[in-house]
């Protein structure tokens, strides 16, 4: 909770920095916040580079209008819930189209010596792209973002409880996926 | 399957497991043209959004500079009908028709001619229309 609320606290005084000095203090909230934005557009859209553009374009929206993020009851929420938006947007765009079954797209840390924790990593990005994206953004909000289900709620705009089965059925399915794949490795 | 979840779903698994999602948090990175693309592109929509505020305030003034203007504009237009005297073409006319109906000598007829037009404009710019 505390996290959430002093992150949220330093995303606005970010956004009154924008709004004094307009686009080149967009810096500032680009380095605070483009690392788990693009984690979330990615988790949403399945596709790095469509994240990517999600939240470019989310962040421009803000440079023109800084003063709806700082005036936000929670501005960490209302950026959320403004990079959901455009993710949505080209996620539904690219429904047309068969969204990508790998991790191609992804652009990953490399840490040397670290092979098979990055074959783990690479596990559970995997998984997670094989849940329903209402499923897997509840994921990324919970454990990465470290959110509780009322603040999961409020920036979804769903009620705590429906959050908490999204939940709770998108572990389902992840245990399912890492641990069978675990299995599988087992029995060869 | 259902056993594999429930080995990881029991309260040690479960916590395993989200530990495990939680260590691959920070595994994707943004790519490194992002920071100045986002950064150029939010310049350059503040820039044109700039532009177009200042045309559009200009076009505001435009109009309303229009607005307050052109009552003006008609009322220096029926002064300008005030302003404007007799050609000299007239003053001669009505010089000679003066000199013929008083039996006046012409230059007499020019004097009284230029007195009735003195008259007439006196009269104009006490009375405006």
């Amino acid at each position: 909770m505390a996290n959430f609320e002093t992150f949220s606290e330093r995303v606005r005084l970010h956004a009154v920095r924008i709004a004094e000095s307009s686009a080149p203090a967009l810096s500032g909230l680009y380095d605070l916040t483009a690392q788990r934005l693009v984690r979330y557009a990615t988790t949403i859209t399945r596709n790095q580079h469509d994240g990517e553009d999600a939240v470019q374009t989310a962040l421009v929206r803000v440079a023109l209008e800084p003063e709806k993020l700082s005036s936000a009851d929670q501005p960490w929420g209302y950026l959320l819930g403004m990079v959901r938006n455009e993710s949505l947007v080209i996620l539904r765009r690219k429904k047309r189209w068969s969204l990508v079954g790998n991790l191609t797209d992804l652009l990953t840390r490399r840490v040397v010596d670290a092979v098979e924790l990055e074959d783990e990593h690479r596990a559970v990005w995997a998984a997670m792209r094989t849940l329903p994206a209402e499923q897997s953004e509840v994921v990324v909000l919970k454990i990465w973002e470290e959110m509780t289900f009322a603040q999961i709620a409020s920036v979804l705009e769903i009620t705590p409880s429906t959050a908490a089965s999204r939940y709770r059925y998108a572990i389902e399915k992840l245990a399912e996926k890492l641990y069978a794949g675990e299995a599988e490795v087992v029995h060869e | 399957m259902s056993e594999l979840y429930h080995d990881a779903c029991g309260e040690e698994g479960l916590s395993e497991l989200e530990k495990r999602i939680h260590a691959a948090g920070n595994y994707v990175r943004p790519s490194d043209d992002l920071r100045p693309r986002t950064l150029e592109a939010a310049r350059n929509v503040c820039n044109d959004t700039m532009i177009e505020r200042r045309i559009g305030g200009f076009f505001v003034c435009a109009v309303l500079m229009f607005c307050l203007a052109s009552p003006f504009v008609e009322l220096m237009g029926q002064y300008q009908t005030r302003f404007t005297g007799a050609t000299s073409g007239e003053l001669h006319r009505k010089a000679a028709e003066l000199s013929m109906q008083s039996d006046i000598g012409s230059q007499w007829g020019m004097c009284e001619a230029f007195t009735q037009l003195r008259q007439t404009q006196a009269s104009r710019f006490r009375m405006p229309q």
